[in-house]
C-alpha cells in the first residue's frame, strides 16, 4: 500500500462528482500536491479564461506527505487562475486540510458554477454537494461555526466571507477559523462558483509504503528540528511577532507598541498553537488582557506578522497592538488577504495625502496614517463593494489605470498584488540584492513567502556572504558541486543564477506539503525529503529525480502563465524602487537612507535568471529545447501555436488529458 | 485542528505496566503528533481518529486544548516520545524494594 489516493473532480454545472486515481506515473512526473495541481491546472484551465467565470477551476492540493507523522508536512495549496489583474497563477499556501487526505482524497478539483450557494462535504472517499444557502452572508468565523454545529466539530473547514461572495479580488479562504489561503484572490474564485465552504473529515487514515521507517525518520528529523533550541524558543514564544526584530523597517511609526515585545506581552496573552504534526508551534492564540481597548478579544492566528503586525501595524502606522489585532480579526472575518487589503488602503491614504485623489473620491473620509478605525471602515467598504470600496475591491492595477500616470508613483505591487509600502522591506532590493527579495519579482504569483528559502545575497541583516552561503547550501538544495562555481561571484551574478535551484528545491518542498519556515527547511536537505517521499509512496526515486520533477513543474507553470498572458513586463518590481531613495530604521537607531536600485542592474539580473533556466534571455520564454529536456514535449505544439498568435482553444471546453512526461 | 471525540470514559492520567502518564493540557498546542504516533503503534496507520489519546478544543478558551487518554490506553508511552511541547509527562514507577 502506498500513499497515493484519489483526485475528486466536482462539476458544479452538472452537480456531479467523478474520481480518478493519482497514478504512479503522475506522482513520478509531478511529485504530488501542488506539483500535480499545476498539471491539473494546465489540463482544466485554458488560455484566456476569465478567472471569475465557470470555465476556471479551483484546485485544493494538500502536500503529498500532509497528514503523516512527518514533522511540519502539514500544508496545502489552493490553485486557480487568479482574478487579480496582473497576476495569473493563483496559488496560495496555507494552513492545513489534512482531513481531506484522511478522507482518501489527495486533490480536489472544482469546475463550473452552482446555481445556488453550496458547500462541499467530504467524508471517507465521497464528496457531496450540499445546499449552502443558509451560510451565504455569514463571515468566515460564523460559517465555520455553523458547519461545526451542523456536521460536528471534527471537520476541517475552509470558508469564504462576504468579500469572496462579492468577488472582491483580494478575497481569501480561511481555514478552521484561523489559517488563511491569503494572496491571489482564491476566495473570489470560490465565490464565483457559488461555493461557500469545503468541509472534510475522514476516518480512513493515510497509508504509507514503509510506515516503520517513516516513523523512525520522522523522529530523527523532529529531533534535528527541535535541536535548534534558540529558533524553536523564539518561534514558540513570539511566533512571527519576533521575526522582524533585527530587520530594517521604514520609519513610519517608530514609537509603536510593535517594536517592544514587553509592551505586547503586557497587553496580550498568547499561547502557541501548532499545525498538525508540527513540532515548531509558531501560530498563536491571542487574547487582549483586561484594561485595554477590545479587552477579551480572542484570535487564533497562523502568521501574526503577515496578518496584523506587518500590513496593519507597520504598514498603516498604527500605534497600539490591540488596534492592530482588531484589524487582523476583522480582515479574517471578512475573508480578505491582509497584505493586499492593507496595500490598497495604504495606497489610498498616500494618494489622498499627496492630492492625487480628492476628498469626494475617498467618500469624504479623513485619510491619514495611524487611524485603525479608518482601516476598519475601509475594510468593510471593500468587502461589501460600497462606494470607494468598490473601486478598491478591483485591486491596485485597475486603481492606477483609472487615475493615469499620476498614480503610478504610489503603486506598490508585485504581479498586480498590492502591499503596504511600509509593511516591511520584502521585495525591496534597495536594501541589497538577495534571493528572497529577487524571488518576489520573478515568481509567478507575486509577493509572499513562496521560494524564499534559503536567503542568499547581501541583505544588510545577513551575516554571511553569498559565496559562503551558496557553498554551504549547495548539497542541501541539490546543486551539483561543479555547478556551484559557475554561479558567479557578485550578488548580482549569484542571486539570479541560484534562483533556478532554489525554485526547484522549494517546488519539491511545497509539493510534499512542507512548511517554508527556515527553521523547518534547515532540517530538510533534499536527500531527506527524498527518503520521506520514498517511504511514503514506495516509488524509490533519487533526489536528482525529485529536483528534476521540481524543475519540470516550474517550467510547466511558466508555460501556463505565459499562455494566460504573463510577460516579461510582469517580472519587474514597482517602478518606485528604481526611482526613489528609501529610509529604513531599526528601533533605537538612526534611520539609514538607501539609494534607488539601478534599472540596468536589474535588467542584467533578469537576463541572467532567464538564461540560467534555459529560457530566451530577452523575453523569458521557455525554449522548446528545455521543454523537451524536461519531458514536457507534449505541450510544445500547443505552446508554439499560442506564441504564433494562433487562436487559443475554445475557453469553454475542457482540454483533453495531456501526456505524462515519463511515458 | 479538532478530531471527533472518542466515545467512552477518558482520563488525564493512566497508570499501567510500571508507568504513569499524565497530560498537561496547558502545554498542548493541538499538533496531534501524539495521536499520529499512537495510531501507528496500535493500528499501523496514520489516523488520529483511532488513537488512544483524545485531543479536543477547550470550549472555555480559544486556542487551548484538552488532552485525555481513552480507556484503551496501556501507557506504552509512545505518544510522550512524540510530544515536543511537554504536554504528556511519563514517569517510570520504581518497583518496591525490600528494606
Amino acid at each position: 500500500m502506498n500513499g497515493l489516493q484519489d483526485i475528486a473532480i466536482v462539476d458544479l454545472n452538472a452537480g456531479s462528482v467523478t474520481y480518478e486515481p493519482v497514478t504512479r506515473q503522475l506522482a513520478l512526473d509531478y511529485i504530488g500536491g501542488q506539483g500535480i495541481g499545476s498539471y491539473l491546472l494546465y489540463r482544466f484551465v485554458k488560455p484566456g479564461v476569465d478567472a471569475l467565470s465557470p470555465a476556471n477551476a479551483l484546485i485544493l492540493a494538500p502536500g503529498s506527505l500532509t497528514g503523516t507523522s512527518i514533522p511540519s508536512a502539514s500544508r496545502s495549496t489552493f490553485m486557480s487562475k487568479s482574478p487579480t489583474d496582473g497576476c495569473y497563477l493563483g496559488m496560495s499556501n496555507g494552513g492545513s486540510m489534512i482531513q481531506l487526505r484522511q478522507a482518501g482524497i489527495d486533490l480536489l478539483v472544482v469546475l463550473g458554477r452552482a446555481e445556488k450557494p453550496v458547500y462541499l462535504e467530504v467524508t471517507d472517499g465521497e464528496v457531496r454537494i450540499k445546499d449552502g444557502r443558509h451560510l451565504w452572508g455569514l463571515d468566515t468565523f460564523e460559517t465555520s461555526e455553523a458547519l461545526w454545529s451542523d456536521l460536528g466539530p471534527h471537520f476541517d473547514v475552509a470558508a469564504i466571507g462576504p468579500a469572496g461572495e462579492n468577488l472582491v479580488r483580494c478575497a481569501c479562504i480561511i481555514g478552521n477559523r484561523h489559517v488563511a489561503w491569503g494572496r491571489t484572490g482564491m476566495g473570489a474564485v470560490m465565490g464565483s462558483k457559488n461555493l461557500k465552504a469545503i468541509a472534510a473529515y475522514g476516518t480512513g487514515g493515510i497509508p504509507a509504503a514503509q510506515p516503520v521507517k517513516l516513523l523512525g525518520l520522522s523522529r530523527r528529523t523532529t529531533r534535528d528540528l527541535v535541536g535548534d533550541t534558540k529558533s524553536i524558543k523564539t518561534w514558540r514564544e513570539g511566533g512571527t511577532w519576533k521575526i522582524y526584530w533585527d530587520f530594517p523597517k521604514p520609519a513610519l511609526n517608530p514609537d509603536s507598541d510593535l517594536w517592544v515585545q514587553e509592551t505586547m506581552d503586557r497587553k496580550i496573552e498568547h499561547h502557541p498553537v501548532a499545525c498538525p504534526g508540527c513540532p515548531v508551534g509558531c501560530k498563536h492564540a491571542l487574547k487582549i488582557r483586561p484594561g485595554y481597548r477590545y479587552e477579551g478579544l480572542e484570535l487564533t492566528i497562523g502568521c501574526t506578522f503577515s496578518t496584523m503586525n506587518g500590513p496593519f501595524g507597520l504598514g498603516l502606522g498604527l500605534q497600539n497592538i490591540e488596534d492592530t489585532m482588531k484589524c487582523g480579526e476583522w480582515v479574517q472575518r471578512l475573508g480578505m488577504d491582509s497584505e493586499v487589503t492593507a496595500g490598497v488602503i495604504s495606497m489610498l491614504i498616500e494618494m489622498g495625502l499627496n492630492g492625487v485623489i480628492d476628498r469626494e473620491q475617498a467618500d469624504r473620509l479623513d485619510l491619514r496614517w495611524g487611524d485603525h478605525e479608518l482601516a476598519l471602515r475601509l475594510m468593510e467598504k471593500i468587502a461589501h463593494r460600497d462606494g470607494v470600496g468598490n473601486w478598491m475591491a478591483e485591486g491596485v492595477a485597475p486603481m492606477v489605470r483609472s487615475l493615469g500616470e499620476a498614480a503610478e508613483p504610489y503603486r506598490v505591487s508585485f504581479k498586480g498584488m498590492g502591499r503596504a509600502l511600509n509593511a516591511h522591506a520584502g521585495g525591496d532590493m534597495r536594501l541589497g540584492v538577495s534571493t528572497p527579495l529577487f524571488a518576489w519579482s520573478v515568481n509567478y504569483r507575486g509577493h509572499g513567502d513562496r521560494h524564499r528559502y534559503p536567503s542568499m545575497g547581501g541583505r544588510p541583516d545577513q551575516k554571511k556572504g553569498n559565496v559562503e552561503t551558496v557553498l554551504e547550501k549547495a548539497p542541501h538544495l541539490g546543486i551539483p558541486i561543479d555547478e556551484v562555481h559557475q554561479l558567479g561571484e557578485s550578488d548580482e551574478e549569484i542571486v539570479p543564477a541560484a534562483m533556478r535551484y532554489i525554485q526547484a528545491y522549494n517546488t519539491v518542498a511545497y509539493a510534499l506539503g512542507f512548511c517554508d519556515r527556515a527553521v523547518v527547511l534547515n532540517a530538510l536537505p533534499i536527500e531527506r525529503m527524498t527518503e520521506f517521499y520514498n517511504e511514503s509512496t514506495g516509488l524509490g526515486v533519487t533526489s536528482e529525480h525529485l529536483i528534476e520533477a521540481g524543475r519540470r513543474v516550474w517550467n510547466l507553470e511558466k508555460v501556463w502563465v505565459t499562455m494566460q498572458g504573463q510577460t516579461k513586463a510582469d517580472d519587474y518590481p514597482p517602478s518606485r524602487f528604481f526611482d526613489e531613495t528609501v529610509e529604513f530604521m531599526r528601533p533605537g537607531r538612526s534611520p539609514v537612507e538607501y539609494p534607488s536600485f539601478p534599472r540596468e542592474t536589474y535588467e542584467g539580473m533578469l537576463s541572467r535568471y532567464y538564461r540560467s533556466h534555459g529560457w530566451d534571455p530577452d523575453t523569458g520564454t521557455p525554449t522548446t529545447e528545455i521543454l523537451d529536456r524536461l519531458g514536457l514535449q507534449w505541450l510544445v505544439d500547443e505552446f508554439l501555436s499560442y506564441l504564433d498568435g494562433q487562436a487559443a482553444p475554445d475557453a469553454g471546453t475542457i482540454r483533453s488529458e495531456p501526456e505524462l512526461a515519463c511515458l | 485542528m479538532p478530531v471527533k471525540a472518542h466515545e467512552g470514559p477518558k482520563s488525564p492520567e493512566v497508570t499501567m505496566g510500571g508507568k504513569h502518564m499524565l497530560t498537561i493540557s496547558d502545554n498542548c498546542t493541538g499538533c496531534q503528533l501524539c495521536q499520529i504516533a499512537c495510531s501507528w503503534v496500535k493500528f499501523q496507520e496514520f489516523n488520529p481518529v483511532v488513537a488512544f489519546i483524545d485531543i479536543q478544543p477547550d470550549d472555555a478558551q480559544e486556542g487551548r486544548w484538552d488532552a485525555r487518554f481513552t480507556a484503551e490506553c496501556d501507557a506504552c508511552g509512545y505518544c510522550s516520545f512524540f510530544c515536543h511541547y511537554d504536554a504528556i509527562e511519563l514517569t517510570r514507577l520504581k518497583a518496591p524494594t525490600r528494606s
